[in-house]
């Protein structure tokens, strides 16, 4: 069992807090993890910053612009990470969120033989379908890294059928905005192929993350935590109170 | 030819969010039944006839011939279409697909606006809703194609993100789609994207080939055409590809140099990678992060190219060249003086380069340039940059 599969092995719903690596720099990012880790968040998903991610909305665009001016790369942002499991004694599962391009331009293969190396656990890529997939998922499988997959609500069921045999940790389910009946459907679609499911989500109400988590097994925390992150003047403790609130929230109605 | 994945070899592809890929399936399968349906292909021509005026004249540029005094160089009269270039024989036929597939609202991005305009003319002409999203920057340099796309009854969406320029408008556009995937009917502009779009426009593309042929008695010796996207170069192309001894080369703007990293050449100058849902040769650095491009010509401002000129480049069957902003320049002055023609800066590349080809080939050669757009939306531009050029010379 891999670490990620650990984290839904347990009953509690997994707390996973995104943000993007090098926003503002990488010692706030380590500063983040290291308080991240200690205040609730059972996994942490790092945005590796992408000058075009079209997968994410504004939020996350500007932060990763920031990123990148500020230096940010992959090679940092793995150097970091290793520092984190080296020298910080953080053990908390750190998955990947990263463009393809970023990733095709180092090598599929030599880029996931480094993230293992210096204790990545997951990778989840944006932009990748099934079936451009191929070659990343075997350099995975060789390393033992996990690979997430998504999975739309406009997904066929035939492909979420294979997306859930692909995945090796858990799935994460992107619904389409603004159509809430379609949620519970959706859900109940993948409910069927018995991989833990996550979320997304945008607000800072932890009532928001209670309906949520009611849904699935992990929550993940995007665009309000990166916008906190930027706006207050304390980011690290502000992110930490905020997940920690969350943490509470989740524990005690779920 | 692409698998049925959409490849051209190793480039081409669909790297998009997993939400797209539903889409992406019913828009290859709309595609292909519209293809297959000849009542799709007569109402198609029906509208490339009576709407846009084709079929477009093969004009032999006489001055231009002489004044160079080499191989004889025909235009392939592309800024005679409605809406002043090549683009509308894509939006035509994608507006027409939309509505088969029963979708009200169209969305595009656009560079120059060309793109935009020819999306926001189909789509008042079929009653469709139209959003275009266009860089802040390319909002400024082509102001009248915004009021032009406005007074057609779209929405321009200026884009504020990144380079403010294509590529942007382009990730817009993309998150639209992602968001409204069901409503909406996103229109390429160019043979770039996931599949099926670079084969679709592409084939959309492709009468501009066809009817160059019928227009010559022999074949070409040489079809030469700009690349930004790449879509007037794969519609000329596309014919000839199977005739190995029509050379067929490619122009990217080389902006103020391929040194100066102030360029466009994403095929001379670029390596593998995925942009905007595919992979071909892009401009990216060590760490996959997308470079800026520069082009006086907005429509060739786009950092990525579409992957089956990367597999023409590679297998050697097409040639990429480039030519600079002063080139363009010097050949869109060219062509007003001799020929009464005012080009689209875009395809004063084409133009440019086909000006120092033709000296060099002998006088029972000939070239076709794609004259893929007309440069009225450019004048206003060029004046402004004569005009700094001129009083820099004086201040000297």
């Amino acid at each position: 069992m891999s670490r990620l599969q650990k984290v839904f092995a347990s009953d509690r719903k997994a707390l996973i807090p995104f943000i993007v690596a090098g926003d503002p720099n990488l010692d706030a990012t380590a500063a983040l993890i290291t308080e991240l880790a200690h205040r609730g968040a059972d996994i942490i998903e790092l945005g590796v910053p992408f000058s075009d991610p079209v997968a994410n909305g504004p939020i996350v665009q500007e932060s990763c612009l920031r990123a990148l001016a500020a230096g940010t790369d992959s090679n940092k942002v793995l150097a970091m990470v290793a520092n984190l499991r080296n020298e910080g004694g953080i053990t908390t599962p750190i998955v990947l969120f990263i463009y393809y391009n970023c990733l095709y331009r180092r090598g599929c293969r030599s880029f996931v033989e480094k993230a293992t190396a210096a204790g990545v656990n997951g990778l989840m890529v944006p932009d990748l379908p099934f079936e451009e997939a191929v070659e990343l998922h075997q350099a995975c499988q060789d390393s033992g890294m996990d690979l997430i997959y998504t999975a739309a609500s406009t997904s066929t069921p035939q492909r979420l059928r294979r997306i859930a045999e692909l995945t090796t940790a858990f799935i994460y389910c992107v619904p389409l905005a603004g159509v809430n009946d379609e949620l519970t459907a959706f859900i109940e679609r993948l409910r069927t192929t018995n991989k833990p499911l996550t979320m997304g989500f945008d607000r800072s109400e932890p009532e928001q993350a209670i309906r949520l988590a009611s849904l699935v097994d992990g929550v993940i925390v995007e665009n309000a935590l990166v916008q906190m992150i930027h706006d207050s003047p304390e980011p690290v403790q502000a992110a930490g109170d905020f997940v920690h609130s969350l943490r509470k929230a989740l524990d005690t109605k779920v | 030819m692409s698998d049925s994945n959409g490849h051209f070899g190793v480039y081409g592809g669909q790297f998009v969010p997993e939400t797209l890929m539903v889409a992406l399936g019913e828009l290859e399968q709309a595609y292909e039944q519209a293809a297959a349906d000849p009542a799709f292909h007569e109402e198609l021509n029906y509208y490339l006839q009576q709407y846009s005026g084709r079929p477009t004249p093969l004009y032999l540029a006489k001055r231009l011939t002489e004044h160079l005094g080499g191989a004889a160089i025909y235009l392939k009269r592309e800024d005679l279409n409605h809406t002043g270039a090549h683009k509308i024989n894509n939006t035509l036929g994608q507006a027409l697909l939309a509505r088969r597939m029963g979708k009200k609202r169209i969305i595009a991005e656009t560079g120059a606006g060309q793109h935009g305009v020819a999306t926001a003319t189909v789509a008042a002409m079929f009653g469709l809703a139209c959003e275009i999203y266009m860089g802040e920057e390319d909002v400024r340099r082509q102001e009248l194609n915004v009021f032009r796309m406005r007074l057609l009854g779209a929405e321009v969406k200026p884009v504020s993100s990144g380079s403010k320029t294509l590529k942007d408008a382009t990730n817009e556009a993309l998150r639209d789609w992602v968001t409204n995937v069901k409503s909406t009917y996103y229109i390429i502009g160019s043979v770039v994207g996931p599949h099926p779009y670079p084969t679709m426009v592409r084939n959309f593309q492709s009468v501009i080939g066809k009817e160059t042929m019928e227009q010559l008695p022999n074949l070409p010796d040489w079809v030469i055409a700009c690349v930004g996207g790449g879509s007037n170069a794969m519609g000329i192309f596309h014919a000839f590809v199977p005739h190995p001894e029509v050379r067929l080369v490619g122009v990217e703007a080389a902006g103020e140099g391929l040194s100066t990293n102030k360029h466009a050449a994403a095929l001379t100058m670029g390596t593998r990678g995925v942009l905007h849902g595919s992979l071909s040769y892009i401009l990216h650095d060590e760490d996959g992060q997308i470079l800026p491009a520069h082009s006086v010509s907005a429509g060739l401002d786009y950092p990525g190219v579409g992957p089956e000129h990367s597999c023409l480049k590679d297998s050697g069957r097409a040639q990429y060249t480039t030519v600079t902003d002063d080139e363009a320049l010097e050949a869109f002055c060219s062509l007003c003086h001799l020929e009464g023609i005012i080009p689209a800066l875009e395809s004063a590349h084409a133009l440019a380069y086909a000006m120092k080809l033709a000296p060099r080939r002998p006088k029972d050669e000939t070239i076709v340039v794609c004259l893929s757009g007309r440069g009225d939306k450019d004048v206003q531009q060029v004046a402004d940059i004569l005009a700094s050029n001129r009083s820099r010379r004086e201040s000297h």
